[in-house]
């Protein structure tokens, strides 16, 4: 396997002060569970390679005590009660928060590759690719959309609960949400959007 | 000292310029701003008031997008809504205390530029350089306030206590005493007889219609009908065989899929959406005289190609292993539009109470009596050789014992429990060419050794409703076989002495087949004569 390189700034703030609502004593709702798992599948239809620098990551961010390997990680992904080997485990809140900082650290590494596909999908709903003549980049978000549909339809619960054009429009809200995550603020405007409401 | 900080991003260089205090180089006081969006070189410029309210429509602009619906975000001299999926426009409205000459602006954003926008504002409110006392805005627009929600609770309480006092008021008005009966009963002291409970009345089966011609114009209008409303690409692999009962106005009354492997998305096939509910006012169709329909044989081919046929012109399936038990009047009930309501609705009510995790092997097959009104009344295990744990069965909690012991009018179906948590309605013909179908695999894949046999070997094996093989018997007794070799006979359920005499007095379920094994390996399973 090829060396994974990854540019994470030595300087990474370790420490982000995610709030942890104070009275649900649950775990995190549903909800949160969902939107989770939807964000790290898009990023591996993204690159296919995510998984391996999903793990890498885990060692960078000294997430090792929450997420200890392979398994623990695929088991958190499966607190989606949308999957198809959902466990009816919940996800306890400093896992959902190491989640979060693997998926914002990750958007940060596809920033640019999140703004070409964000601009093209708005170039393809004004009709505007052929005028311009970016038909390629029209294909690259097509490759997208078809990996992720593959991804979602064999990952989560069958017969799918969302018609193609629904998991098309995930697909497409799903990059605007991952582009705003890879900003500076991205773990915290991520962290409160999922909890709107929970949280002070 | 003066201070400058830029945060530059490809849409958007933001500038703020102010004053340190002291010897640090942390910028304290601003002095004035300056976001200038690329491209389009439009810039927003002004003091602290105009950039706070910057900081906070777009952040809380941005947390709605985040969030999933995107709302207005608008804070004292700044507006954010959106304009279609990818557009955002930007409304800044600054005072005189922002700049000199204010002007009204608006500029529309991508939401590349959005973001970028938004980038630099999170890097001036993260930098502890500059301006430490600048916050994230965190809250997403369009947030119920918590004043809010009081103000929507106070009237509904109001309306709950307004209900409680009308209550009590009424509740003191008198009662108007009854009226005594103006024929009043003879006066014989004969107990009164007890009312007789009303039964529920068994649906009258529709009436079929005959008419050739009638018939013949049903088709084409059927045809028609379904071809325009069938727009869906098709998704499945094999041609889906429908049965359409049809009214005489040509509406569709009741659709059943008779190729019941296949999973079928039907929201992509037109059926769903052109059946008409039956309590038509027009063809006046209700439960209890129902209208006369036709039954049409309606196939989709993953093609794309749609067939119509009237139900009579395809060969039927076997008639032979259909329980003759079912106390339903005419042989045409199997397609009466009654008879799929009951099973849909038999099917819907298991799958309902189904509810604790199979724990056996091999799929189970009850076979379950329902009345006209669709209530359970008696219910009886095929299989043999499995031992059922029948309270993780829904079964014993839907069935309800009939109290009169004269036959009702019950319509029989054979409920399949499968270990990996299906489950299947079916009539006995649905049943027979299930079984068919189980029959020739089980057999198929238990059947290993090499044939060394000639010729072939016919065989009438004999299985119940659940598939079990219950007795098998050679038809060409010329040959010497070893049957070892075969595997009907590990395949074959002995029947427990003391249910066979039970069983004898209640005759099971049984459907004969011809098996036939070839010398070259080949297998045919026959509905037996």
């Amino acid at each position: 396997m090829p060396a994974i390189q990854l540019n994470i700034p030595q300087a990474y703030p370790a420490q982000i002060d995610l709030p942890v609502p104070k009275d649900p004593a649950w775990g995190c709702p549903r909800a949160v569970r969902v939107d989770l798992d939807n964000l790290l599948l898009a990023i591996e239809a993204l690159d296919l390679q995510a998984t391996e620098i999903m793990l890498y990551l885990v060692q960078q961010l000294d997430l090792e005590s929450v997420i200890p390997n392979r398994v623990s990680l695929w088991r958190l992904r499966n607190t989606n009660p949308l999957r198809r080997n959902y466990q009816r485990a919940t996800l306890q809140w400093d896992e959902a928060q190491a989640l979060v900082k693997i998926i914002c650290v990750l958007a940060r590494q596809l920033n640019t590759q999140l703004r070409l596909l964000v601009t093209t999908s708005q170039q393809v709903s004004e009709n505007k690719i052929d005028i311009l003549g970016l038909q390629q980049n029209r294909l690259y978000l097509e490759f997208y959309l078809d990996r992720f549909r593959s991804l979602f339809l064999s990952r989560m619960r069958s017969p799918s609960i969302l018609s193609d054009r629904e998991i098309e429009d995930l697909s497409l809200h799903l990059l605007s949400q991952l582009l705003f995550c890879s900003g500076t603020a991205g773990e915290l405007r991520l962290w409160h959007s999922l909890l709107d409401g929970v949280i002070a | 000292m003066t201070v400058q900080r830029t945060y530059s991003l490809p849409n958007c260089t933001l500038l703020v310029e102010g004053i340190s205090l002291g010897e640090s180089n942390m910028l304290s006081l601003l002095t004035n701003f300056e976001c200038r969006f690329h491209p389009s070189q439009e810039c927003i410029a002004g003091g602290r008031n105009l950039l706070d309210a910057l900081v906070k429509s777009v952040g809380s602009y941005v947390q709605s997008i985040q969030r999933g619906d995107v709302l207005p975000a608008s804070t004292n001299a700044v507006r954010l809504e959106p304009e279609g999926l990818y557009v955002h426009r930007l409304h800044v409205q600054p005072t005189e205390e922002d700049s000199p000459n204010p002007q009204p602006l608006e500029i529309q954003l991508s939401t590349v530029q959005l973001f970028d926008l938004a980038e630099g504002i999170d890097q001036l409110c993260s930098d502890r350089q500059t301006l430490p006392d600048l916050t994230l805005a965190l809250e997403p627009a369009g947030n119920v306030k918590k004043s809010q929600v009081k103000a929507r609770i106070v009237p509904a309480v109001m309306g709950i206590t307004g209900f409680a006092i009308a209550a009590t008021a009424i509740f003191f008005v008198p009662v108007p005493p009854p009226k005594p009966d103006l024929k009043p009963q003879a006066q014989v002291s004969k107990p009164l007889p007890a009312e007789p409970k009303p039964k529920p009345k068994p649906t009258p089966l529709p009436a079929v219609i005959t008419d050739k011609e009638l018939i013949a114009s049903l088709q084409e209008g059927l045809y028609k009908k379904i071809d325009r409303a069938w727009k869906a690409t098709p998704k499945f692999k094999e041609d889906l065989l429908y049965r359409v009962a049809v009214n005489t106005e040509g509406e569709i009354v009741g659709y059943k899929l008779t190729n019941s492997s296949a999973k079928v998305d039907e929201d992509n096939l037109p059926l769903k959406k052109l059946r008409v509910m039956r309590t038509d006012p027009a063809t006046g169709g209700s439960p209890d005289t129902p209208q006369p329909t036709a039954e049409f044989l309606v196939t989709f081919t993953p093609k794309g190609k749609l067939t119509v046929e009237p139900v009579g012109k395809v060969a039927p399936e076997s008639d032979k292993p259909v329980t003759k038990s079912s106390s339903v009047p005419t042989p045409s009930a199997d397609l009466a539009e009654t008879t799929l309501q009951l099973q849909d609705a038999l099917k819907k009510k298991i799958d309902k109470a189904w509810k604790a995790t199979p724990k056996f092997k091999e799929d189970l097959v009850y076979r379950v009596s329902v009345d006209a009104a669709g209530d359970i009344v008696s219910y009886k295990l095929a299989n043999i050789s499995e031992k059922v744990d029948e309270d993780r069965l829904p079964l014993k909690r839907l069935a309800i014992p009939s109290n009169s012991p004269a036959p009702q009018s019950t319509t029989d179906f054979f409920v399949t429990f499968s270990p990996s948590g299906k489950l299947d309605v079916e009539t006995g013909k649905e049943l027979a060419a299930t079984l068919e179908k189980k029959l020739t695999q089980k057999i198929d894949r238990a059947w290993k050794a090499a044939p060394k046999f000639k010729e072939d070997l016919v065989y009438r094996v004999s299985i119940n409703a659940a598939g079990e093989i219950v007795n098998y018997e050679l038809t060409n007794s010329s040959v010497k076989v070893d049957e070892e070799r075969l595997p009907l006979k590990k395949l074959r359920v002995e029947v427990p002495g003391q249910i066979k005499s039970s069983s004898a007095a209640t005759p099971q379920f049984a459907a004969d087949y011809t098996v036939t094994f070839s010398p070259n390996g080949k297998l045919s399973v026959k509905p037996g004569q």
